[in-house]
């Protein structure tokens, strides 16, 4: 009998758990512990409207309703580590018993050795999304290290708020493997249009500090030295899946979110979700993904069945573009391009032909019909 | 009864309101969103606001609170 849930992360997946076990019905003990001191928030805004000051208020739901839910919310605390005998959570104010474990530890933004001096930002939480906005103002001149969906946004965020933004990627297109080189080929123009620095093929040798200790640029590989006032290193996060593996790291688990321990699940950015179609394990960073492997794991808890899992989407805003994927960003090789830059929607298909995903750019009026392809694709595969 | 209210200069198209709500919305000519019965009994309005990225759904309930 379930009658203590526990739940370790206040993100978006372990939210969504506690949110779907109430309203499946449940009526046992549920608590949210989380490492943030904020209630639950939402968190694609960071690097967007919250960044670019235009929106504040990112609580996932009133304050009032974790109350009346009954959902006891741990903030700003640490679980240090879980003890899966006696089934506890141990914690600095004391240990939590469960009946069964949600692990939705999420990741945490990665930042390699050589970016960890003063003046280097990343962006994954609200503290770090405020640290950021206090020093993008006009005239500063901002350098990111990292062309992928976080760094592509705050370009465009930066740039439209005046700041001088140069854009550092190894890779010779930004988003190639994922989106495909004439995709790629489209962004990069877009961003050098709005007056980024894109420099592509460069990795950054090493930050440059002044005698004082503050922060003076960059030394890329090819020793190119740029003077800038601030970094933001975005070079995609690692799962924290500690307290299950002992280090940082995905938690496998099977399709309905269980891992191999009993009575323990994980969902969200931190859990890799067994994949038949893919016959692998597969962790995705998206909103969607997150919120629907939260009610698949809250269904399992109640002994529910589970209902569908979402096909994969993502959406990104950046430089004008409302970027729209729906599918699977791998399996990929050939693309069926029809628009501009503007406008535009991308076909990807595997070498047998099946349609493995879609990209539509200010395309909304056919993201629901692509969906349902998409969705129908999977089901004859 | 609920009473919905969609936010359209949110909405994505995303659709999963509709496939999940189909009596309350659907998606119009311009591929938003639509609710189709503003007042509804339907429970399946909560798991259509909640399926949203976008947050573009309000249900409130019989006494106007926000209830997802």
């Amino acid at each position: 009998m379930t009658r203590r849930v526990v739940i370790v992360g206040a993100g978006l997946a372990g939210s969504r758990c506690a949110q779907t076990l109430r309203a499946e019905g449940f009526d046992g003990s549920i608590t949210l512990v989380g490492e943030e001191p904020h209630l639950p928030y939402e968190r694609p805004a960071l690097s967007k409207e919250f960044l670019a000051g235009a929106r504040e208020e990112l609580l996932l739901q009133a304050p009032s309703a974790w109350a009346s839910l009954e959902v006891g919310l741990e903030l700003g605390l640490r679980v240090e580590r879980i003890d899966t005998t006696r089934r506890l959570a141990k914690t600095a104010r004391g240990d939590f018993v469960w009946d069964r474990l949600v692990l939705a530890t999420g990741a945490r933004a990665h930042r390699p050795a050589a970016f960890d001096g003063s003046g280097v930002h990343v962006l994954r939480t609200l503290d770090d999304a405020e640290r950021l906005r206090a020093e993008l103002f006009p005239g500063r001149r901002l350098a990111i290290v990292g062309s992928g969906f976080v760094g592509a946004e705050v370009a465009s965020t930066a740039a439209e708020l005046g700041v001088d933004v140069t854009l550092i990627d190894l890779a010779s297109l930004p988003f190639e493997r994922t989106l495909g080189p004439d995709v790629g080929r489209l962004l990069a123009s877009r961003y050098r249009a709005h007056g980024v620095d894109l420099r592509l093929g460069a990795g950054v040798e090493s930050v440059l500090y002044r005698s004082d200790g503050t922060l003076r640029g960059l030394r890329l590989l090819d020793g190119t030295e740029l003077d800038r006032d601030l970094v933001l290193v975005a070079v995609g996060a690692k799962p924290a899946g500690e307290l299950l593996r002992g280090h940082p790291g995905p938690i496998e688990t099977d399709e309905g979110g269980r891992t191999g321990f009993p009575g323990i699940y994980a969902c969200g950015d931190v859990a890799a979700a067994w994949s038949a179609e893919h016959s692998r394990h597969v962790r995705l960073e998206h909103w969607t993904s997150a919120a629907g492997q939260a009610a698949v794991v809250a269904r399992g808890i109640l002994g529910a069945a589970p209902g569908a899992r979402p096909t994969p989407y993502f959406w990104s805003d950046q430089f004008g573009l409302r970027l729209q994927h729906v599918g699977s960003t791998e399996g990929w090789e050939r693309i069926v391009l029809d628009g501009d830059e503007t406008s535009l929607t991308a076909r990807y298909f595997a070498l047998d032909g099946t349609l493995v995903a879609a990209l539509l750019v200010n395309r909304p009026r056919q993201v629901g019909a692509l969906r349902r392809e998409l969705a129908t694709e999977l089901l004859a595969a | 009864m609920y009473r919905i209210e969609i936010d359209r200069s949110l909405c994505s198209g995303f659709g999963s309101c509709a496939e999940l709500a189909s009596r309350s919305f659907f998606l119009g000519p311009d591929g938003l969103a639509v609710v189709s019965e503003a007042e509804t009994d339907d429970d399946a309005v909560f798991e259509a606001a909640a399926s949203c990225p976008m947050g573009a759904i309000a249900v409130y309930d019989e006494r106007d609170r926000e209830a997802a």
